[in-house]
């Protein structure tokens, strides 16, 4: 299949403009609807007592007076959510446990950190609602806490959960009672020789922190499991059909019972894929009597108990020659998965040092639980801390071996055939001729002046997955599109899809109109997380434009029994217009039998695209084409 | 809604219009805007005068709603980014934060709108420096800020051209 990037640039009239953002208007007016602006009739109010201490165990939970408690109309805990088994499901940037999913969201006999939600209220008001926490007894049996993974680690640790056991390379399972869910390791190449073989070592140890996404909208959820047993959810996410899911497994319900409606998100970089307050919500909804139950975070609870990306430890061991070749490299890396399995520290594997071509490797991975919230995506999960450390030790050994930094990465950096850290070899990647751009730019060459300038270098690797993306479309009698997408818009992305769809079908991006819509309105899309829609979804909608394009062709071209094919053209003036079609006159079935008011020559759709064409039959049209028709197309998933 | 306590009634004009309603002593500015009179563009962020989502213009002055109970709206003229835009036209600052794309997802937008609109009542000629410190209260975390104050220093321009 040709690449639309291959062709060149002139080529194209809508990708590389800078079109105002559909949504812009509801944006800048206050009028687009986040999660938390959605009110409907009969709403309830929720709120969700969380615990004071980072590791107890729960010895009784009494929520009677709560209860009792005037405007108060139900109260959850964990018993109230099914007990699920022992199942590893992908989310798309990173995977969960459902067992440990369920009990992360209301505890069960345990609380693993501070903010762990012991029970859940709804309430005709969100006074009432916070007042009736108050009310709830629950008694608490402290244990210690483990806040590091050093301590964690250590023999004789305060161990978080009962059941688990290491994963030992793959298939090894231990024996003991550990925080240490899995030891991963990439090994290549002879260590012990490829040290022996260097002129310096350098090794350094790196520990980093536990840090917040901090997107400005909090968590929010709102649910109404209605009384015919059909679940809807409002909610704030990066991906609604990943909610539902998510959902379906933690309710243990079909999938088909439960609609989610993506509200517009205020921030997410990778925090809003796990569900938090979904599950809470229906459940809430379905002891209050099938009222619709609203659930908002404040600051406080998003950043006790949301999130975070792992705190690290990381140690970098690596070898060079005099002449500055890298002969090996040792790596030991530890990060926190939080109080469940499931840190991204395989990603930080791959991340770490594969910019570079070494022989002799070994990376070490641990995830390793401790008194946090478990850790979810953040802007390449697992990755940053990674590339941190790694791209510190290689400063370092560039300066010691006296090698400008850039010179040290074009001696030791990777190109097509090399291998990565965890072993898939890499294509065509470009590394080596940008670090040569690099150095030809005046960027780098300009001298510095004055106090506090500087230059770094750093190199880093992250992937694209392709994931799975659905979109459909339907052509209006007026030439104007809607197209249908599930992806989460999280920065402007309605706007980078539609521009791909306009330009295969050569209209302007104005006269499409993207809506990202609910679960039951579009066919299963991967959440928009590790960069993947722009590419995944625009491939959805290129192809989409394609076969949308064949089709109407199809169409015009059988009743008119031209002799000659006819081609679908951009639209733009030609020696011959005879022969180029428009979108709109494709369209215009209805106009035969009353035609518009003057249609002023075809006036352009846009004023961005002035299309010239005359070319509009004048028979009329024997087909019993509906004005509009719809076509859907979901994309491969691609892995490159 | 009934299960109120200690109603109090509050009048005052919002966005060039009277209003009444009625709130509890404890409830903030910020949640009477939001939940009662359906002013949901104001954002709650942090509820606790960080991030600037929240803010209005009371009597002139920038405010965090989330840190104004709503009893002191009491006789004051309040501004939400629902006023800011003409019947038939956006406020420039409006139209520049979508031609300079100084918006991402669009949840701080509100504030920063608001917050722009008090800096160019009190200050029609702000530099670069006088922008940048006068948004300090209002956070962002998607576009690191550059777009948003080329968008406040053009809508400026504009305005004076006007």
């Amino acid at each position: 299949m040709s690449v639309v990037a291959d062709q060149d640039m002139k080529e194209f009239k809508v990708i590389g403009s800078r079109p105002i953002r559909h949504d812009g208007i509801d944006k800048v007016t206050g009028r687009a609807l986040y999660g938390a602006d959605i009110r409907l009739p009969g709403l309830l109010y929720g709120k969700v007592l969380r615990s004071p201490h980072a590791h107890a165990r729960i010895r009784r939970i009494d929520a009677s007076k709560a209860l009792a408690l005037p405007g108060v109309k139900a109260v959850a805990t964990g018993a109230d959510l099914p007990s699920l088994s022992d199942t590893v499901k992908a989310l798309g940037e990173g995977s969960v446990n459902l067992k440990y999913q369920s009990t992360g969201l209301l505890a069960d006999d345990k609380v693993l950190f501070h903010g762990h939600p012991v029970a859940a209220v709804a309430a005709t008001s969100i006074h009432i609602a916070e007042e009736a926490l108050a009310l709830i007894e629950v008694d608490y049996e402290l244990l210690p806490p483990v806040l590091d993974v050093r301590t964690a680690m250590q023999e004789g640790a305060p161990i978080l959960l009962d059941d688990l056991r290491t994963r030992e390379l793959g298939d090894q399972i231990g024996t003991q009672r550990t925080n240490v869910a899995e030891h991963i390791r990439h090994q290549r190449g002879d260590l012990a020789r490829g040290f022996a073989e260097a002129d310096m070592i350098v090794e350094r140890e790196f520990t980093t922190s536990t840090v917040h996404q901090g997107y400005i909208e909090p968590q929010n959820a709102t649910a109404l499991w209605n009384g015919d047993g059909l679940i809807t959810v409002w909610t704030s996410t990066q991906g609604a059909h990943s909610v539902r899911s998510q959902l379906a497994e933690l309710l243990l319900l079909p999938e088909t019972r439960i609609k989610v409606i993506p509200m517009e998100i205020g921030g997410g970089f990778g925090g809003k894929i796990n569900v938090y307050l979904e599950p809470l919500a229906a459940i809430l909804s379905l002891k209050a009597g099938h009222k619709p139950v609203k659930l908002v975070m404040n600051r406080a609870e998003v950043l006790m108990a949301t999130g975070p990306t792992s705190g690290s430890v990381i140690r970098v061991k690596m070898g060079v020659t005099r002449d500055g070749r890298i002969t090996a490299a040792e790596v030991w890396m530890a990060y926190e998965a939080g109080a469940y399995p499931g840190s991204p520290v395989g990603s930080g594997m791959n991340v770490v040092l594969s910019p570079y071509r070494i022989e002799n490797l070994q990376i070490d991975g641990y995830d390793v639980v401790v008194n946090k919230p478990r850790a979810a995506a953040y802007r390449a999960p697992g990755g940053t801390n990674a590339a941190y450390a790694a791209e510190a030790v290689i400063d370092e050994l560039a300066e010691k071996v006296g090698l400008d930094p850039l010179a040290f990465r074009l001696l030791n950096g990777a190109q097509e055939g090399d291998r990565r850290g965890d072993g898939p070899a890499f294509r065509r990647i470009g590394y080596l001729e940008t670090v040569r751009a690099i150095q030809e730019s005046d960027h780098y060459r300009t001298p510095l002046t004055g106090p506090h300038r500087g230059r770094g270098v750093a190199s880093g690797y992250w992937g694209n997955w392709g994931g799975k993306s659905s979109v459909s479309a339907s052509v209006n009698a007026d030439g104007q599109v809607n197209l249908v997408e599930g992806s989460t818009d999280i920065g402007g992305s309605r706007t980078s899809i539609a521009m791909q769809l306009a330009e295969t079908l050569g209209i302007s991006e104005q006269d499409v109109k993207p809506y990202v819509v609910d679960t039951d309105s579009v066919g299963y899309n991967d959440v928009t997380g590790g960069s993947r829609t722009t590419f995944g979804t625009g491939w959805a909608v290129y192809e989409l434009g394609l076969k949308l394009k064949e089709e109407m062709l199809a169409r015009v071209h059988t009743p008119m029994a031209y002799s000659q094919p006819m081609a679908y053209s951009q639209p733009k003036t030609s020696a011959s217009p005879s022969k180029k079609l428009r979108l709109s006159s494709t369209t215009t079935a209805r106009s035969w039998r009353a035609p518009r008011p003057t249609p002023r020559n075809t006036a352009p759709v846009s004023p961005r695209t002035s299309w010239t064409s005359k070319w509009i039959p004048r028979r009329r049209a024997i087909w019993s084409t509906p004005a509009c028709w719809t076509t859907a197309c979901r994309s491969r998933p691609i892995c490159r | 809604m009934s299960t109120r306590k200690n109603e109090t009634m509050v009048r005052a004009r919002i966005n060039g219009e009277e209003v009444a309603f009625l709130c509890e002593p404890r409830e903030t500015l910020l949640d009477v805007l939001r939940n009662d009179l359906e002013l949901t563009g104001v954002k709650e962020g942090c509820g606790n005068g960080n991030c600037g989502a929240c803010n209005v213009i009371m009597d002139g002055v920038l405010v965090n709603s989330c840190l104004v109970l709503a009893v002191e709206a009491e006789g004051r003229s309040i501004t939400t980014v629902e006023g800011l835009a003409a019947p038939d036209r956006l406020h420039p600052l409006q139209q520049s934060f979508l031609e300079h794309a100084a918006l991402q997802c669009g949840v701080c937008t509100p504030g920063f709108l608001v917050a722009a609109k008090s800096l160019l009542d009190h200050n029609p000629h702000p530099t670069e420096h006088e922008v940048r410190y006068w948004l300090a209260g209002n956070l962002c975390r998607c576009t690191g800020y550059d777009k948003i104050v080329r968008a406040v220093l053009d809508a400026a321009d504009k305005m004076d051209g006007n």
